[in-house]
């Protein structure tokens, strides 16, 4: 009874933006990891790019979620462009949440697939040039496929990640129900409003569904240890 | 600039500072290999004999010099030239083998084909290495001489002008040993070329090599043919034991391996015919 209380919104708009985080992520991270990997080779260069991706990972997402709503917001160059030209408003929408979890979960996607490229033995890499190979064919059809473990991984992480967000959402997105209230802001909007009850119930799917991936996630990778390779 | 006389097929002329367990030391090597010719490169660990295929290879810079293949400039520091190993044609065999393990046998010699026709001579490849029936079979399931032979058939399968083969034999028993020199033997027959291979082993350089390159401390120490590197052995002591490496029906020809030297004598009894890889006593030829 008390189930059917709570509102749905909140749960399939984190299911919506952890799925369109992902996919964004798929598409730009892999790029990212080929780049850094074959194209990058500068020390230098290579250090900062990575410390960029990494960034979220210590950073406060409230000055994250800060410096986007400053970067974002109408008046800003970028919002205003996205405004007169494509009609979308960067702030408190849906497009404004997503652009900011992409940006948070990026290095949940980037760092285990690049770290096991980089594990990777040398002479794979070696042996597929001596076959005419280019950089991006032996990244996609040689690489990869050897650190499949570490892509579930990432695509798990960065999903799950989405999932559980708060900060970054709540500065840039606020507490619009059906545009940015997931389900986290939803436990702290209900919680305000003393609702425990609904709070609880939210807080339990958050949290199986977590510690569903996690198991998932470890699986994998002792899947991965057991390996061959 | 070198020039390559004209049955020279492989030019090259390399200098590499290499660092190694005792500090840093100069490679510096010069040699020109006959076309279709099969070059042993010998020398103790760490003198720079991968480092040699790799340059060859285009997967190590030299400091300076030049690598021609006929009238084909891969390297040349004077030139400006350094062509990617994509542009090079080359098979190079690792010495950890180096199949992907992403792909069954079948798939990693597709991989590495360059066309349709090299992809319809797969089966007849893998015939000749005896792995027929294990098309589909991933390279982790596979034991040490079979992966070897399989990297072997990869390596060659593009018919490069260069073979490169780092150790091929090092990490395989003697029976095994004997099985790939025997499909080495049989696959440059049937696809001749150039080859270069990393070895510790006399036998192995007498049996498979017509030329042999000698590395010591980064320094060439020698080149030339087999019989000019190996070949100063003599019968002075009749009790001692060599290892057949050859032996020509015809002539009753034998060569031998004594003490890291190769020989060549006249086989006198009648009755049997020497084993290849076996011992014999060298009494046993002056009788």
């Amino acid at each position: 009874m008390m189930f059917m209380e709570i509102s749905f919104s909140p749960l399939w708009l984190s299911l919506k933006l952890a799925v369109f985080t992902t996919i964004i992520l798929c598409v730009l991270g892999l790029p990212l990891v080929y780049a850094l990997h074959f194209k990058i080779n500068q020390h230098l260069l290579k250090t900062i790019i990575k410390s960029l991706v990494s960034l979220p990972l210590v950073l406060p997402p409230t000055v994250l979620g800060y410096y986007l709503l400053v970067a974002l917001n109408p008046d800003s160059f970028l919002g205003t462009i996205f405004e007169k030209v494509f009609d979308i408003r960067l702030v408190f929408s849906f497009s404004g949440i997503l652009i900011g979890s992409v940006i948070f979960s990026l290095p949940f996607m980037v760092n285990p697939i690049l770290s096991a490229i980089e594990h990777l033995p040398s002479y794979f890499k070696d042996a597929a040039y001596t076959m005419g190979k280019s950089s991006w064919v032996t990244f996609l059809r040689v690489m990869l496929p050897n650190v499949k473990a570490s892509v579930v991984v990432g695509v798990t992480m960065s999903f799950a990640h989405t999932i559980g967000e708060f900060g970054v959402i709540l500065m840039i997105g606020g507490n619009i129900p059906e545009e940015t209230r997931v389900a986290s802001i939803a436990i702290y909007n209900e919680v305000e409003m003393l609702n425990y009850a609904n709070a609880n119930i939210y807080s339990v799917i958050l949290l199986v569904f977590s510690l569903t991936a996690l198991v998932l996630i470890n699986f994998f990778y002792a899947e991965k240890n057991t390996s061959a390779l | 600039m070198l020039e390559p006389p004209k049955n020279s097929m492989l030019a090259f002329t390399l200098q590499k500072q290499l660092f190694y367990r005792q500090g840093f030391f100069k490679l510096a090597l010069e040699a020109r290999l006959p076309k279709f010719s099969i070059t042993a490169v010998m020398g103790d660990s760490g003198v720079g004999k991968t480092s040699l295929l790799k340059m060859l290879a285009g997967l190590l810079k030299p400091d300076s010099g030049h690598i021609q293949l006929n009238d084909a400039v891969w390297f040349s520091t004077s030139q400006k030239i350094n062509l990617p190993p994509q542009k090079r044609s080359i098979g190079f065999l690792f010495q950890e083998y180096a199949l992907f393990p992403n792909m069954s046998v079948k798939e990693n010699l597709r991989f590495a084909a360059q066309n349709q026709k090299q992809l319809n001579g797969i089966d007849e490849l893998l015939e000749m290495i005896g792995m027929t029936g294990f098309e589909h079979v991933k390279p982790a399931r596979l034991s040490g001489g079979q992966q070897q032979r399989v990297a072997l058939a990869r390596a060659i399968i593009s018919q490069p002008d260069l073979l490169l083969l780092d150790e091929p034999l090092s990490a395989l028993d003697q029976k095994m040993r004997l099985r790939l020199q025997q499909d080495l033997k049989l696959l440059l027959g049937k696809y001749p070329t150039t080859v270069l291979l990393v070895t510790h082993d006399a036998t192995e350089a007498a049996r498979l090599a017509t030329h042999v390159l000698q590395i010591d401390q980064g320094q060439q120490k020698g080149f030339g043919t087999i019989w000019q590197m190996l070949g100063q052995g003599e019968i002075n002591n009749a009790s001692i034991q060599a290892e057949v490496i050859s032996y020509q029906e015809d002539t009753k020809q034998v060569q031998l391996l004594c003490d890291g030297k190769l020989m060549s004598a006249q086989w006198q009894q009648t009755d049997e015919v020497p084993k290849i890889g076996s011992k014999i006593e060298l009494s046993q030829l002056l009788n």
